[in-house]
């Protein structure tokens, strides 16, 4: 996928623009998903995703290709959501000591129940939604896009040690938030 | 045995079981002995559990086939990159190599041996990168490190505010 990925790159930077279009189209979806993951929203989603194929089109010539084209891409996307995030947080002030009350029911032992029921589906996204945007990003990052510790610090610029911690902080908030699923 | 700390700080290798046999074995030892980490263990994997049965809504297809069309669009409205293989005027590349012997000696002039970035973490100065510059923009790319960035972004007087800081808090 990687040396693909840089023969594309490779032609794009010597005028080809057809296969900048082919980069997009391979990864819209990642991209996509992934700005959704962090904003929760679709218009968000939409706008930032298209945003960081713009950055990468209007830079691409500066991509030594030091890293993966996708690890590079995903920095971008990461980077404008996490700003996008932070102006967010400061308008909103949201609380991060809010608990879900849920009904006690037992979702451990019927998991298709869980994938389909819209309840335990929104406190999930909310409980993700009230991480600090960095712990949301690295947690995202993990548990939702499958990255390795490596491929995050990467994206992120920050030490492996860095990662694990704030993925135990951020675990150690969602504890929180659905005690009443996990305490259940 | 391990402590409590050593418990904290091993817990996402164990949660993900990348701890090598023998962390393992001085993991769960400290789990047997220790009620509190074996309580916060036990709540920590279902969290873990809780959260992988979060699904992702999938968009419906007729949404990517807008989505590149939509995006060649925006990629056309604004102005293209000056990029390699076009040519290049001689007054904008004159300006253009001023303008980078400028930023270099900018950062030239902010690099003093007293200030050494190296020990802050890199989080800390991305985050006020992207916090504070819009120009981030032009150093996106991953031909700049954190601490160049920062230099060249940031005035002196905050990263040392930020070093000293960082200091404290490590102490």
């Amino acid at each position: 996928m990687k040396d693909e990925d840089s023969l594309l790159v490779g032609r794009f930077k010597k005028g080809e623009e057809k296969a900048f279009d082919e980069l997009m189209n391979k990864y819209k979806k990642r991209i996509y998903y992934l700005a959704y993951s962090l904003t929760s929203n679709h218009a968000d989603a939409l706008d930032l995703s298209q945003e960081a194929f713009i950055k990468a089109y209007r830079s691409i010539h500066r991509f030594r290709g030091r890293s993966s084209f996708y690890t590079w891409l995903y920095r971008i996307t990461v980077n404008l959501c996490l700003n996008h995030l932070k102006k967010e947080a400061k308008k909103k002030e949201v609380s991060f000591d809010e608990r879900i009350e849920v009904a006690q029911v037992d979702w451990w032992s019927n998991p298709k129940k869980a994938l389909k029921n819209k309840e335990l589906q929104e406190d999930l996204t909310r409980a993700i939604d009230s991480l600090p945007p960095q712990q949301k990003a690295v947690f995202t990052l993990r548990h939702l896009e499958g990255l390795s510790h490596k491929e995050i610090a990467s994206i992120l610029g920050c030490s492996i040690g860095n990662i694990k911690a704030n993925l135990f902080q951020a675990l150690q908030k969602l504890r929180e938030r659905l005690k009443g699923y996990v305490e259940g | 045995m391990i402590s409590c700390r050593k418990v904290k700080k091993w817990m996402v290798d164990y949660l993900e079981g990348t701890l090598s046999e023998k962390e393992k074995a001085l993991f769960e030892e400290h789990l047997s002995k220790c009620s509190q980490c074996a309580q916060e263990v036990k709540a920590l994997v279902k969290t873990q559990r809780l959260v992988r049965l979060k699904v992702r809504e999938e968009m419906p297809e007729g949404f990517w086939t807008h989505y590149l069309p939509r995006l060649r669009r925006r990629l056309e409205e604004k102005p293209l990159p000056r990029l390699a293989w076009r040519p290049v005027p001689a007054l904008a590349l004159a300006t253009a190599t001023a303008l980078v012997l400028l930023v270099v000696v900018a950062i030239s002039l902010l690099r003093t041996p007293s200030l050494n970035l190296e020990n802050l973490p890199r989080e800390v100065l991305v985050e006020e990168v992207m916090a504070s510059n819009s120009e981030l923009d032009y150093f996106i790319a991953e031909s700049f490190e954190p601490e160049e960035i920062a230099q060249a972004l940031i005035p002196q007087e905050m990263l040392n505010s930020l070093i000293d800081s960082n200091q404290e808090l490590s102490l």
